[in-house]
């Protein structure tokens, strides 16, 4: 954004002018007048600006045009004539001004009557030393493909100012409100596009956007969607955005938007088929998801083939990895942030969509003037499909999700920039799964089920100042179910939450160009719980054991109810200085957390008790978040940011049997320092480094003989440092892409006394190039890399035989002193765009592992433990499907 | 060598299912069930009246069916030693790692031999039991059978470091119940577990076969290369007796097969009726297994299990050991020598 100063220009054209031309000598025209008469001249009462054309602010030239109006004997402008010309811009401004006012009519005798007036219309180009409160627009709209200018653009802002790209496909408003406006770009030419840009007072944003150009009788369909290269005013220090039309072509992904989350800067590559998502060295439970401001509890269904929201419903989707601002807290790790796409404004709208592993449809209408319904549901069929060409019993053998998600919007107009959304949305997962055995005791069972429900509402308005106001209100229900069981031991583990929630923002500028935020974040957590089985199974971060070994056979069990409420009130303001080109945005989040149980001892062991009692603990967070950017250069900016983070405990963790229900909040503190280049208007590159340092982790008791019900510690200490990189080339002509690279190291100590040893879920090298490329003619080819250090496991250094359950039991060496080897894959797909009338298909190939790279996923070991061998990643992995939208 | 395929069993599968997506397994070399090294297969811990848990203080003898690398039960003397070192609660193997060590003074020394005999630890309850020093202290969780189990090492001579093995005695423990009427019942009714006995062995409709004790019962014998199902049976144990007008306690029958025993069951808080599972299994010097393990689970009232064996295909002498586990931490077993010709 280029940077004005306080010496504003101020364009404006002078009402004192037109008063004085109103008074004018006017000629009567139509009739004799006798000089006995009395006659009165026509008195402008409706006076209006003429807009200074754009095309002409760049010269610094006034103009004065002459007009001739022709007034009716009623008042009303019925004609306008340009006697006194300037240039057509200056005309075309005064002569639609002039038809606009409203004049007293003159009158002969008191008698009304038409007549004609000569009017100047003064355009002057005045400089003050007064700071504008207002910011400008100006720039320039390009095609994607030729980069030549488009003309005849409608470039139209929230605030309902509207211009047209001149002959250069330059554009300027000026006097813009500060703050988010939303920006719409229409023609004949370019398909109904629309972004958002936010405005400073006394500020000149410059932008270029690349838009694509309608091809008549084409089938050679495009997305719509619009592509803005300026240095943008980012709202977090590190974060990747990626919109959804280009999300869907990353190869890999199989047209699932969030999918593209996994290739993004800082997140590690998951585990065989878990989609957890481990951002920066963080657990998978400390980065939170959220969707238009609603938490929900994952953003991958089972076995991570596909995330829990429909591309259709998805706009863009964000990766904060970390040193986010105070608008977000409760976890140590990242955020992703997901925002849904808005409905459109008319017709009837949808897609069917299917491949090798589910089936989603979607319908958008707009009902009636103002009300939009939206809804959507996907179901998969993996398991019919494997079954079918397989064997009918291959869910016995091979773990098959089953998974279905819902959604519905109910979105009402009420004003022109503010509105009220009534949703749902929901998503289940079931994985059944038996493997017999001769022996009983090795015969396992396991059974899982995952479901969470949402129901919000949401209120938006974005005001003419700038300002925009979001009001969240919502709940829902989450449970898990896990019931696993290995020979006579049993692992039986629920979930039963209830979720409760309310978010309300506002930003918007606060005093001369300081923009704020505020608002309040709650979210209260009510869970009942239940669980049996070992306290070894499932295994927690930091446990030494061999894939796919039994659980200790010990077990106990205990059924538990938690309350976890936090109310989370923020605010932050964005300062400019040095003339726009420091940010200094400071910001605190304040933030009770009570943590309550009904049970602090456990009733099933000899303690004597039987009456549960409860315990609830407060703690009250004060966390600083602190970020800098600076613009060394319009094209290299560098950046800082600090920001201390809580997290509760998990209700599971709060059991009396197999946790510590006293566990208090954990704490994080992300410090991150950065830089980024433009070296093309297309083309970027970030660098960020960063360190995570985390305290009062939970950790299992090291004692032989722990206190009763202090299963758990929180003597843990962690740190992840490291650094990544992001080259983004941003579609340009036919192609996109990105390389990232991070690395990272995550340690560690479960007491304070320890070494520092690896995390679970270390990755030193992730590395993901990918790019797509528009062959034309519908035709659409994407290659991904991906490289990734194994995660860290603790070898097997020897075994003993346990006599009483017949077993071998592995001896462990250095914890996590060995890593599965690297991860490596190539991807490619391909893509067939068409279109039969109204309705646009794609058909597409997605081919995972083309080389069939072996990749090791796991280690496992014989009975004896005297053989290691890898789980290897399927060779190849082909999916075939096709989407048609209307 | 990868494969696609589902492993024939383990727990690896299970694993999987748990990250749900397909993957490839190695296959490695799973076969223990025949012996080609020394071993100890399996160790029976018995009193006087033939009951295989004992309380603090209570004497029982401690036997090893340690094998050499030839099939004979081994002459290399076994060091038996308590371990008393409990496991921390993050150890998520049967017992502490110190009980692998070869010296401390967390050991109790118990002798030499493939037999010893012992004597249960006072502190058996206390240190892996639910009968905590400290009222404050956890107690340790049970087995799903209700079990506590004292560690024990066996420590064979290796060609390198001692070989070593660990075994656990079941200890009779005070209920974990916070009720006293249940600790009263179960004590009550609660009979003490045996050991598995083989009541018949041999090859499906073939005929039974003689153990090797039996030095009088004629020679088993299976052709070269010969595939046979072979069938271990133990004893039918009867269910407990109905109280006596509804009022009496139940009388569970003591017997060496799948006993049923009184188990406190913690979900319900009340003292319900099981039955065990039985795991036999399967070693020879020779042939091939069709597997190494099989058994019935508690519900599964047969009694008898069978397995595929290939006999060698070269003549000569095979000696098969047949080892019957109970969920309760018993064990017995037979040997039978088998003339491959």
């Amino acid at each position: 954004m280029r940077v004005i100063g306080a010496l504003i220009v101020l364009l404006a054209t002078s009402p004192a002018l037109a008063q004085q031309a109103a008074s004018a000598p006017l000629s009567a025209v139509g009739t004799n007048a006798s000089p006995t008469r009395a006659i009165a001249p026509p008195r402008l009462v409706t006076f209006v600006r003429a807009e200074f054309p754009p095309s002409e602010i760049a010269s610094g030239q006034g103009a004065k045009v002459v007009l001739q109006i022709a007034i009716d004997a009623s008042g009303q402008v019925v004609d306008v004539t340009v006697i006194g010309s300037a240039t057509r811009a200056f005309d075309a401004a005064a002569v639609a001004a002039a038809k606009k006012f409203v004049f007293e009519p003159a009158t002969i005798d008191g008698k009304s009557i038409p007549v004609k007036i000569t009017y100047r219309y003064q355009f002057t180009v005045t400089e003050t030393l007064v700071k504008k409160q207002t910011a400008d627009f100006v720039g320039a709209i390009r095609n994607r493909s030729s980069r030549e200018p488009i003309a005849n653009v409608r470039v139209a802002l929230d605030t309902g100012q509207e211009t047209v790209t001149d002959a250069n496909g330059r554009f300027a408003i000026v006097d813009v409100q500060p703050g988010e406006q939303g920006v719409t770009l229409s023609g004949e030419s370019v398909a109904t596009v629309g972004t958002t840009e936010t405005f400073e007072s006394g500020k000149r944003l410059d932008v270029t956007y690349d838009v694509v150009r309608k091809k008549e009788g084409s089938g050679d369909e495009e997305e719509d969607e619009i592509l803005v290269y300026a240095m943008r005013l980012k709202k977090q220090v590190v974060s990747t955005e990626v919109q959804a039309a280009q999300a869907q072509k990353v190869p890999g992904t199989q047209g699932d938007v969030l999918k593209v989350v996994e290739n993004l800067p800082g997140v590690a590559r998951a585990a065989v088929g878990s989609g957890a998502l481990v951002v920066w060295g963080a657990a998978p439970q400390d980065t939170r998801v959220y969707i238009d401001g609603i938490h929900v509890p994952r953003l991958y269904h089972d076995g991570g083939y596909r995330s829990i929201l429909p591309s259709a419903f998805v706009k863009s989707v964000e990766l904060i990895p970390g040193g986010y601002g105070p608008g977000y807290g409760r976890g140590l790790g990242g955020i992703v942030t997901i925002s849904m796409r808005p409905l459109d404004d008319e017709g009837f709208h949808g897609s069917v969509g299917a491949d090798l592993i589910d089936a989603s449809t979607d319908v958008r209408v707009n009902v009636s003037p103002g009300v939009h319904v939206a809804v959507g549901a996907r179901k998969s069929y993996l398991d019919t499909v494997l079954s079918a060409v397989t064997s009918a019993d291959v869910g016995n053998y091979v773990p098959i999700p089953r998974y279905w998600d819902l959604q519905a919007r109910l979105v009402f107009d009420l004003a022109p920039h503010e509105t009220v959304e009534i949703g749902a949305l929901a998503s289940s997962d079931r994985i059944a799964h038996t493997l017999t055995n001769p022996d009983p005791s090795l015969t396992t069972r396991q059974t899982t089920a995952t479901d969470f429900q949402r129901f919000y509402a949401r209120y938006e308005k974005h005001t003419v100042n700038g300002s925009v106001v979001a009001v969240v209100p919502w709940f829902g229900f989450d449970s898990t179910s896990l019931v696993n069981v290995f020979g006579t031991t049993p692992t039986d583990v629920t979930d039963d939450a209830t979720a409760i929630g309310l978010r309300a923002d506002w930003h918007g500028p606060l005093v001369g160009a300081i923009r704020g935020n505020v608002g309040l974040d709650a979210e209260a957590v009510l869970s009942q719980l239940h669980r049996a089985g070992s306290i070894g199974a499932p295994p927690r971060e930091g446990d030494e054991f061999t894939f796919g070994e039994p659980p200790p056979s010990q077990v106990d069990t205990d059924d538990w109810k938690t309350t976890i409420v936090t109310l989370g009130a923020f605010a932050e303001a964005d300062i400019p200085l040095i003339d726009d080109r420091l940010h200094f945005v400071p910001g605190v989040r304040f933030e009770p957390f009570l943590v309550d149980t009904n049970k602090t001892r456990p009733d099933t062991a000899q303690t004597g008790i039987t009456t549960a009692i409860g315990h609830a603990r407060h703690d009250d967070a004060l966390e600083p978040r602190i970020s800098l950017r600076f613009e060394v250069t319009p094209k290299i900016a560098v950046k800082a940011a600090f920001g201390e983070y809580h997290q509760a405990p998990q209700p599971e963790e709060l059991s009396a049997a197999f946790g510590t229900p006293v566990l208090a909040r954990s704490t994080a503190q992300h410090y991150l320092v950065g830089s980024a280049f433009q070296l093309t208007d297309s083309l970027a590159v970030e660098t960020t480094a960063f360190l995570s340092t985390s305290q009062q982790l939970v950790v299992r008791s090291e004692s032989p003989s722990p206190y009763i019900a202090q299963a758990l510690d929180q003597t843990g200490i962690g740190r992840s440092y490291g650094t990544q990189f992001l080259l983004r080339q941003q579609p340009v002509g036919r192609f996109f892409g990105w390389v990232s690279y991070t690395i990272m190291r995550s340690e560690r100590k479960d007491s304070p006394g320890q070494d520092w040893r690896l995390f679970d879920y270390d990755q030193t090298h992730v590395f993901t190039a990918l790019g797509s490329y528009d062959l034309g003619s519908g035709f659409e080819v994407g290659l991904r890399f991906r490289y990734a250090t194994g995660y860290p496991r603790t070898p097997v250094s020897g075994s003993y035989f346990d006599a009483r359950t017949n077993s071998y039991e592995p001896v462990f060496g250095v914890h996590n002193g060995a890593r599965i080897p690297p991860f490596a894959a190539l991807d490619i797909r391909g893509s067939k765009r068409f279109r039969w009338g109204r309705v646009q298909g794609e058909c597409y190939l997605d081919l995972q592992n083309v080389t069939s790279n072996q990749n090791p996923e796991e280690i496992v070991y014989n009975t004896t433990y005297t053989q290691r061998g890898y789980i290897t990643g399927m060779p190849i992995l082909p999916v075939l499907g096709m989407r048609l939208t209307w | 060598m990868v494969t696609c395929s589902p492993a024939r069993f383990g727990y690896v599968w299970a694993a999987l299912a748990a990250a749900t997506a397909p993957a490839c397994k190695p296959n490695l070399a799973d076969s223990v069930s025949i012996v080609t090294t020394a071993r100890v297969l399996a160790v029976r811990s018995e009193n006087d009246a033939g009951e295989a848990e004992f309380a603090a203080g209570e004497s029982f003898d401690m036997t090893a069916l340690n094998i050499d690398a030839f099939g004979a039960v081994s002459p290399s003397p076994l060091k038996w030693a308590f371990c008393n070192d409990p496991k921390p609660l993050a150890e998520l193997g049967p017992v502490s790692p110190q009980c692998l060590d070869f010296a401390g003074n967390w050991f109790t020394p118990l002798g030499v031999g493939n037999q010893v005999e012992a004597s249960m630890p006072e502190t058996a309850c206390q240190l892996f039991g639910p009968e905590a020093v400290s009222p404050q202290q956890r107690p340790v969780d049970p087995d799903p059978t209700g079990g506590y189990y004292q560690p024990v090492q066996l420590l064979a001579p290796g060609s390198g470091a001692p070989m070593v093995t660990i075994d656990e005695a079941r200890i009779v423990c005070t209920l974990a119940s916070p009720s006293e009427d249940v600790r009263a019942q179960f004590k009550m009714e609660y009979v003490r577990n045996r050991n598995p006995a083989i009541a018949s062995m041999g090859v499906i409709d073939a005929g039974t076969w003689a153990s090797a004790s039996d030095e009088n019962a004629p020679q088993n014998r299976v052709a070269v290369g010969q595939r046979v199902v072979l069938e271990v049976a133990w004893p039918e144990c009867d269910p407990p007796a109905a109280p006596d007008g509804g009022a009496g306690p139940a009388e569970y029958v003591p017997c060496d097969g799948a006993e049923h025993y009184l188990l406190f069951d913690t979900a319900s808080q009340a003292l319900v009726d099981q039955r065990e599972a039985i795991a036999v299994a399967w070693y020879a010097t020779g042939g091939v297994f069709d597997v190494d393990r099989s058994g019935r689970a508690g519900v599964e009232l047969v009694t008898s299990s069978d397995n595929g064996w290939k006999a060698p295909s070269v003549a000569g002498p095979v000696t098969m050991w047949v080892v019957l586990r109970d969920e309760r931490g018993g064990a017995g077993w037979q040997e039978y020598d088998i003339d491959v010709r």
